[in-house]
């Protein structure tokens, strides 16, 4: 671990770390831009880079990105990204109130230990865990994938039956190409083109940055206007560490657990630490209104669940959210297979990784103190001349992946998918981990009963494998309940409304 | 608002459907497993199958919601930072026409990339900023700018071959 920080502090560690956390922030502070967005764009250009210095350059975006979202949700009211959600409701308040400056600061501060306490996490439970899963069955681990993608399809937001359709879509598109086990050429539809199958970085930038950019292209009125900045009050006093330390361990502790998760993610983190928050405040009435405590919880859970989400992208190889899945499509483009393995195949990724998320936490701290003023003026830049740059870079980046074009169609096609699922209410989080997960569940399922000579009843007898298939039941059969439940208040409220 | 969405809702529901069922078709006509009892047809039918039902439960729902139409559509989006009324549909629509003649000029290799791009972010420019005279200038000045400061940092820094005849 110590050579994994130590090996950091080289000339090119340094300047990817740097490049990546400010450019991470800048995406962030732009509403609109998001980290994934970055990230997956990214991608083509890291294909001439070695793997360590990738995956430095794409830790260090993951951690900026996370914490730019809270100057536009303070200053703007409009999230940087959706991580941010939640601080917009006091950090704009607070901001209108005559202090801008301390709601950043509350936010880069708490966002600062948050991201220290899942460090932690990160440094201690990722290799243990990942010894542990080396003793996984491939029916266990079918299992475990089943119940990731049940999982982010309950709780990730919005409704349970789109996200487990979205889900399904990500894992029907993997298969048109040559079947991994067998070398059959299946499902391409006597297309040449589709043997080779949907190739991860046409698909992920279809889904995440041209069909945002459809998305924006249809908002391009609306215009922000930021409130007047001044940095009066932006360091945290000892004696306001004092007062948030119950929230900031809670938060981060809380933030750190949901990024563990499969495809959970950030938005969730932070709106369940402020729940907590507010039940544990003795002011809750200022919550919504401008309440410190509010944005601390959001700002130290979001940035937590990064850390924590790279707990099972590590030991596991499994997303632990929607920026996790394109960060193991990176790795697998470096010939890296994520997953138990790679703390005995390549150790110096692993503690790069953890090394990398220590040293951009510092990094992402200075440079939101240092360069405030800079990227408030940069979250102001009209969408009109950012989107015709981003488009070109898109193009560009997936046309370099092979110099075909048939990947560039693919990028347009998936970006309409993303587009129109978006404008139905599915959410697009699940076809990204179902799309990473489908073939390695695949591989597992077919392995399994390759050794069981094609009987399937150690799935349903192995504890560990019933447990986890038993988890995702009951997990899908709760929030469906709930849903139901909650249809049908709204129902009867409606109807006594409009009742006679 | 929610009739759109709940229209919106059955269009792509149905779209999937047809993929799902397309998909399956495929699937089953693959042949069985060699190596493994399972073959390469069982993933994939088992995967387009749950679809489909997934898919008609989704659009039952939509269908007796659009019925009775006192039961609310749950609405999970939060309108934070969004302005629906200031959508403008033809700017997206003229954006993606943009954006398929851009990639067209390149599949039929139509001219070098800086002249394309050239192009191309000029008339996006003023699709999105409007066709008064400002936009005119501000777009003539930094599509040139974006267009050859992208060729040089792709091509000399990041050694990216760019599409477009050379």
């Amino acid at each position: 671990m110590i050579d994994g920080i130590l090996g950091t502090f080289t000339l090119f560690q340094l300047t990817f770390i740097l490049v990546g956390v400010f450019s991470g922030i800048v995406v962030g502070a732009i509403p609109g831009l998001t980290g994934s967005m970055l990230i997956a764009l990214t991608l083509p250009l890291t294909f001439h880079m070695s793997a360590l210095h990738a995956t430095t350059l794409l830790i260090a975006m993951y951690v900026g990105s996370i914490t730019g979202g809270l100057i536009t949700a303070t200053l703007l009211r409009m999230p940087g990204s959706p991580a941010a959600v939640m601080t917009t409701l006091d950090g704009y308040p607070l901001a209108k109130s005559g202090q801008p400056g301390r709601a950043l600061g509350l936010g880069i501060t708490a966002s600062f230990i948050g991201s220290l306490f899942a460090w932690i996490a990160l440094a201690t439970i990722s290799e243990p865990l990942s010894e542990l899963a080396v003793k996984l069955t491939p029916f266990n681990y079918f299992a475990l994938v089943m119940m990731a993608i049940v999982l982010i399809a309950s709780v990730a937001g919005g409704d349970v039956i789109k996200g487990l359709v979205t889900g399904f879509l990500g894992m029907l598109v993997t298969f048109p190409g040559i079947d991994p086990s067998g070398g059959v050429v299946r499902l391409t539809f006597g297309t040449a083109d589709l043997i080779g199958g949907f190739k991860l970085l046409p698909v992920l930038i279809g889904i995440f940055a041209v069909s945002q950019i459809f998305a924006d292209a249809l908002n391009m009125r609306s215009k922000p206007e930021p409130l007047e900045f001044s940095g009066r009050g932006m360091f945290m006093s000892l004696r306001d560490m004092k007062v948030q330390a119950v929230n900031l361990v809670r938060s981060s502790l809380v933030g750190t657990f949901i990024g563990i998760l499969p495809g959970v993610g950030a938005s969730v983190g932070s709106a369940l630490s402020y729940l907590f928050a507010r039940l544990g405040s003795k002011t809750p009435e200022k919550f919504g209104k401008g309440s410190e405590e509010g944005i601390v919880a959001s700002e130290a859970a979001n940035n937590a669940t990064v850390g924590g989400a790279l707990i099972p992208l590590i030991a596991l190889g499994i997303p632990g959210s929607v920026t996790d899945a394109i960060l193991i499509g990176a790795l697998t483009i470096h010939s890296l297979q994520p997953g138990p393995l790679l703390f005995s195949t390549n150790p110096e990724i692993v503690w790069n990784v953890i090394g990398v998320y220590f040293v951009a936490t510092f990094v992402m701290f200075t440079l939101m103190l240092g360069l405030i003023r800079f990227y408030v003026r940069i979250s102001v830049i009209p969408k009109s001349y950012l989107l015709p740059v981003i488009t070109v870079c898109c193009v560009v980046g997936v046309y370099s992946l092979n110099n075909t074009m048939f990947d560039v169609w693919t990028m347009l096609g998936f970006g309409v998918i993303g587009f129109l699922l978006e404008r139905a209410g599915f959410n697009l989080g699940p076809f990204v981990i179902g799309y990473v997960l489908a073939k390695v569940a695949e591989a597992k399922l077919r392995q399994g009963l390759m050794f069981t000579d094609g009987d399937i009843t150690p799935l349903f007898t192995d504890p560990l494998s019933v447990a986890m298939l038993l988890i995702a039941l009951l997990l899908l059969v709760w929030s469906l309940s709930v849903e139901r439940r909650r249809t049908r208040s709204a129902t009867v409220k409606v109807n006594e409304s409009t009742g006679p | 608002m929610k009739k759109v969405l709940q229209s919106a809702e059955i269009w792509v529901t149905s779209a999937l459907l047809l993929v799902s069922l397309v998909f399956l078709v495929g699937a089953l006509g693959l042949p069985g497993g060699v190596f493994d009892p399972l073959g390469p047809g069982a993933a994939p039918e088992m995967i387009a199958g749950a679809l489909i039902v997934l898919c008609l439960a989704v659009l039952v729902r939509s269908i007796l919601r659009g019925q009775h139409s006192h039961a609310p559509q749950q609405d999970d989006s939060i309108d934070i930072g969004k302005s629906g009324d200031d959508s403008t549909p033809r700017s997206l629509i003229l954006f993606f026409g943009l954006l398929v003649a851009y990639i067209l000029a390149f599949q039929f290799e139509a001219g070098h990339f800086i002249p394309i791009t050239i192009a191309f972010v000029f008339a996006s420019t003023v699709v999105f900023r409007g066709f008064d005279r400002l936009s005119l200038l501000t777009a003539a000045v930094v599509s040139p700018i974006l267009s050859v400061g992208l060729f040089y940092v792709l091509t000399r820094f990041f050694v990216i071959r760019l599409p477009g005849a050379f």
